[in-house]
């Protein structure tokens, strides 16, 4: 079980390149992809789920070629959760599940039984009869993830699953998706540092379409190993002059002081203290100062 | 079916349409039996192209279209067929009430020799094939260009064009809204089934297109593709 792609490029009309030679292999497991707006996340996982035809290269989904004439077997091993999936209003939760089940070929016993063990694995259970237009952002999300799963597909992909929800269905979902991948590949694409840190071991980074990193967290935070400092600024315009040179990844306000958290190559020759770093850190370290250094 | 009857006809179309079909009763003045058929037709027509329309494009609210794409082509295929028979008939069960919505506002005689339930079969078999072929044609034109505004505006063009002086230049049994017969006191209009049969060709033909244009990827015809459903944050 595995998704290996090969030097994919997908180019858009005037030469704007969204993926340009990208080259990964996931395992089972979770696997987190970040980047920053606009990097390539949401165009790789659409070609993944066959919405998208890449301009070049190739890409193997457990064991099965990413071509036209196989999508469908493609999406049977794919199942998919959009940023953004809009529910049928008029529907209840238990109806969408439902009518998934059908569209997508389940018997009716087999969809039953897996909507009632999914609808009770995501605390869904008591609101299977509320109208979609009637649930929370998150519980939308909870039921995107439902219908994602119940084909029983062996790759889930899910797009920025914890944008927009307050911190408890965040962790909420993050969860989820840990005892998803217990027996699955789950790839899930973030710009929050803080979802990775929580649920995966291995990510990659992505940055204008270029893979800037492909590894486990632990080696990304290492990589940061003496290049996260500490310093303190006794005002504003001093901070202002200091930003403009140095990568800043937090700004507290004290009493006297302004302390500043800030990523660079190498220690700087003013007064400053090395700092242990933490997957923020390392990721700005990786996006901005290691290709500099 | 039931989950497909809720999708096709939320509460909001189920309230436009009635409310269009009052509005063509209050506007369209008949004296006789035999007018309603050229009151009611045209105008239907005109409400399948734009009830319609969002047969298949209804999935691009919110990216469902990324999920309902996935689905197995067959699927797809019939829930679109099912979709249009659905609306189709709500039409049509709309134009048999509401034909007699004319005969109570307006009171119209009947002057001809032709009894009325024949009437108004006609005017039902006449309305139930041009709002097929609006309707089909309709969300075929939405589905290829994959925008829903161009479907209902091309929809409509066409509409207005069948519907004036201009259509003569088509041969008659092209003409979609044709009436046979006289309008004089004693005649009758009936319609030219004809162009009825015509169209109901051309819109099953553009039925099974829409077997190919299901497996178009979403996104791939407009203008920057799935950038528009990129992040929004």
């Amino acid at each position: 079980m595995g998704i290996n792609i090969e030097n994919l490029v997908m180019e858009y009309k005037k030469g704007v390149k969204s993926l340009d030679h990208i080259n990964l292999n996931i395992d089972q497991g979770i696997y987190g992809l970040l980047g920053e707006n606009g990097a390539g996340k949401s165009t790789l996982m659409k070609i993944l789920v066959t919405l998208l035809t890449p301009t070049e290269g190739t890409v193997e989904i457990n064991g099965i070629r990413l071509e036209r004439k196989n999508y469908e077997l493609i999406k049977k091993e794919i199942g998919y959760l959009p940023q953004e999936l809009g529910l049928y209003p008029n529907l209840t939760v238990r109806e969408s599940l439902e009518y998934v089940g059908v569209m997508s070929g389940l018997k009716k016993k087999e969809y039953e039984e897996r909507i009632d063990y999914y609808l009770d694995k995501t605390g869904l259970i008591t609101q299977q009869r509320k109208k979609n237009r009637q649930l929370s952002g998150g519980m939308k999300r909870r039921v995107g993830l439902v219908q994602a799963l119940l084909h029983n597909p062996r790759i889930l992909i899910v797009d920025e699953p914890t944008t927009g929800l307050d911190p408890e269905e965040r962790i909420r979902i993050r969860n989820l998706l840990v005892d998803f991948a217990a027996d699955r590949i789950v790839l899930f694409s973030t710009h929050v540092t803080e979802d990775l840190a929580a649920t995966c071991d291995k990510l990659c980074i992505l940055r204008k379409g270029k893979l800037t990193y492909d590894g486990s967290v632990t080696e990304l935070v290492s990589n940061a190993e003496n290049h996260v400092f500490r310093c303190s600024f006794q005002n504003e315009r001093d901070f202002q002059e200091f930003q403009r040179n140095y990568k800043v990844t937090s700004k507290i306000y004290k009493a006297n002081e302004i302390e500043v958290r800030f990523v660079n190559g190498r220690k700087p020759e003013f007064l400053c203290e090395l700092c242990t770093p933490n997957l923020e850190d390392a990721y700005i370290y990786n996006m901005y100062v290691k290709e500099n250094d | 079916m039931r989950y497909e009857l809720k999708i096709t006809l939320p509460i909001y179309k189920i309230v436009y349409s009635i409310a269009f079909m009052v509005i063509i009763v209050l506007v369209s003045p008949i004296n006789s039996f035999s007018g309603i058929i050229t009151a009611v037709e045209p105008n239907v027509a005109l409400l399948a192209g734009v009830f319609m329309a969002d047969n298949y494009y209804k999935e691009y609210v919110g990216e469902r279209v990324a999920v309902f794409y996935r689905y197995p082509i067959r699927k797809k295929y019939i829930s679109m067929l099912v979709r249009t028979l659905l609306s189709w008939l709500y039409l049509l069960i709309l134009v048999a009430v509401f034909y007699w919505g004319f005969v109570w506002w307006y009171r119209p005689s009947n002057f001809s020799q032709i009894p009325i339930w024949k009437m108004y079969a006609d005017t039902l078999a006449a309305c139930a094939a041009s709002m097929f072929f609006a309707g089909v044609f309709s969300f075929t034109i939405t589905n290829v260009i994959q925008k829903i505004g161009i479907g209902i505006g091309v929809t409509f063009f066409l509409w207005l064009f069948l519907t004036s002086t201009m259509a003569n230049v088509l041969p008659q049994p092209v003409q979609m809204f044709r009436i046979i017969g006289s309008t004089s006191q004693l005649g009758v209009l009936e319609p030219d089934y004809r162009s009825r049969v015509f169209y109901i060709l051309i819109g099953a033909v553009l039925l099974v297109l829409n077997w190919l244009i299901l497996q178009m990827q979403p996104g791939s015809n407009t203008k920057k593709g799935w950038m528009r459903y990129g992040n929004k944050h």
